[in-house]
């Protein structure tokens, strides 16, 4: 069974044209939280990819 | 290998699931065989050492209290602390964690790393917390985690839907609950900090650049130029962006990339700051970017180029598109962009893939080097952490490199023989307790 899957609350669920297998993602770099990066970040930090979050496995 | 005969009670550690990360799970017994890794060893390398469930409570901004479920693994320390990101997300649970950990053993030791591995997170969905409740959750998580964690036990770093603001709230947190004389010499006890609170310098672009590097390292062994090499890349974000600008710098041409939107292509170049700029007023998409023409999302993997860099997601280089791919150099700048059927068609056709755990090693590099920087008392400058990037993945890319063409095996079975037989040494100089 796969546990993790990140696509459901990404904010490119619906129109992402990367993959079909929406059920088996567990990293991606292109992955945003709905509504994370509008709530928490300043408006002037949004969608800007140096500060976009860190996915990359660590 | 004679004190290594003492048999593992079975019910005494858990068997991580295979389904989430065959891939990996089916390398590690490739390169085991490989190797031929002691059995015992590889009893213990199979399971995790620790598993931390912790459930705590929190306050709501409303005055209600939450319940949270927060996880740690830890799965190897035979090589130095447990290393690997912490994630919030709603699908965070011990399965997953304990096959990341895992994957993160693997990936510290290759890069020569004083390291284990360990991964964790706290199961739920951050858009529907305010600001100051993650925090708090984030905090009371580090305070729950207690000596779990630890600047010379297991040091978290960010992951899916963290960040430097939350490590830099883990690392206030657990320095809080030392000694006042303590404090100051716990700082890294987690990595990922912003830079003006004990982080490192360029750790934003550390995994690109380590992605152009194993490029360049391979061009050269193989005596060519990267000018006017054409390179393709999938995803721009943080990897596929700074891969993208450092090769440009070294004379090769970006010809097409792919985001979550789209697809686009221009035979002639596209220019790697132009499309950034370009980004950044167009919602982050790529699409529509008007020095370049669209492309079929089905069709970028074969576009004409010399070098790929799958940068964004796993399973993209499969056995449907594997026999179409025109370039000789896949660098897997993402974790898992080539499946394993995907691959033995590459490997058929001679194509060279520099794979994830080598290739996208520069992040989990830089936040050695930012562990260390804290843990010396040191600040180092931007083209300081460059040059120690360069060394240290250097180093890694030649044992690889070397090891593949001496065995006459493909750079990933390499790659995990390496990793692998570096925890075996350390389990048979040291021996088992008692």
């Amino acid at each position: 069974m796969n546990h993790i899957n990140i696509c459901p609350s990404c904010l490119h669920m619906s129109s992402c044209v990367l993959t079909t297998q929406k059920d088996k993602v567990w990293s991606c770099s292109e992955y945003d939280e709905k509504g994370f990066e509008e709530n928490h970040l300043p408006e002037n930090q949004v969608l800007n990819k140096t500060v976009k979050l860190e996915t990359e496995l660590v | 290998m004679t004190t290594l005969t003492k048999e593992i009670k079975k019910e005494e550690k858990k068997v991580p699931v295979r389904g989430m990360m065959d891939n990996v799970m089916e390398q590690f017994e490739s390169a085991a065989n490989q190797i031929k890794l002691h059995p015992n060893i590889k009893k213990i390398l199979s399971i995790t050492n620790n598993e931390i469930i912790v459930n705590f409570p929190v306050k709501m901004d409303n005055g209600d209290v939450e319940v949270f479920t927060g996880y740690r693994v830890q799965h190897n320390n035979a090589l130095g602390p447990y290393k690997g990101g912490l994630r919030y997300h709603p699908t965070v649970d011990i399965d997953a964690a304990r096959a990341l950990a895992m994957w993160m053993t693997w990936k510290t030791s290759l890069a020569g790393l004083p390291y284990g591995g360990g991964k964790g997170g706290i199961k739920l969905d951050p858009s529907k917390y305010s600001q100051s409740e993650l925090e708090r959750i984030t905090r009371r998580f580090t305070y729950a985690l207690a000596d779990n964690i630890g600047p010379e036990h297991d040091i978290p770093a960010p992951d899916v839907n963290t960040n430097s603001q939350t490590m830099a709230w883990m690392a206030d947190t657990y320095m809080s609950t030392r000694p006042p004389a303590q404090r100051s010499a716990n700082q890294h006890v987690v990595t990922g900090k912003p830079a003006g609170s004990g982080g490192l310098e360029g750790r934003d672009r550390a995994t690109g650049y380590g992605v152009y590097l194993s490029i360049k390292f391979w061009a050269e062994k193989n005596a060519q130029v990267l000018t006017d090499k054409k390179f393709i890349v999938q995803g721009f974000g943080n990897v596929g962006y700074w891969a993208a600008y450092f090769l440009e710098q070294d004379g090769a041409k970006l010809v097409a990339v792919q985001d979550a939107n789209g697809s686009i292509q221009n035979p002639k170049g596209i220019k790697v700051e132009d499309l950034y700029n370009y980004s950044q007023i167009n919602e982050g998409s790529i699409v529509s970017f008007p020095q370049a023409q669209p492309v079929d999302n089905d069709k970028f993997f074969g576009l004409d180029c010399d070098i790929c860099i799958p940068a964004a997601l796993g399973n993209q280089i499969t056995k449907d598109n594997a026999s179409k791919i025109k370039a000789q150099l896949i660098a897997e700048g993402a974790n898992g962009p080539t499946n394993v059927e995907g691959e033995k068609i590459l490997l058929k056709r001679g194509v060279t893939i520099i794979p994830d755990i080598l290739c996208n090693s520069g992040g989990v590099v830089g936040s050695y080097f930012e562990w260390l920087q804290n843990r010396n008392g040191e600040l180092w400058q931007l083209n300081e952490v460059m040059a120690k990037l360069d060394k240290k993945l250097k180093e890694s890319f030649d044992k690889v490199y070397d090891y593949s063409r001496q065995e006459g095996i493909d750079m990933r079975t390499a790659a995990y023989c390496i990793a692998i037989q570096r925890i075996e040494r350390a389990y048979v100089q040291r021996g088992i307790f008692p």
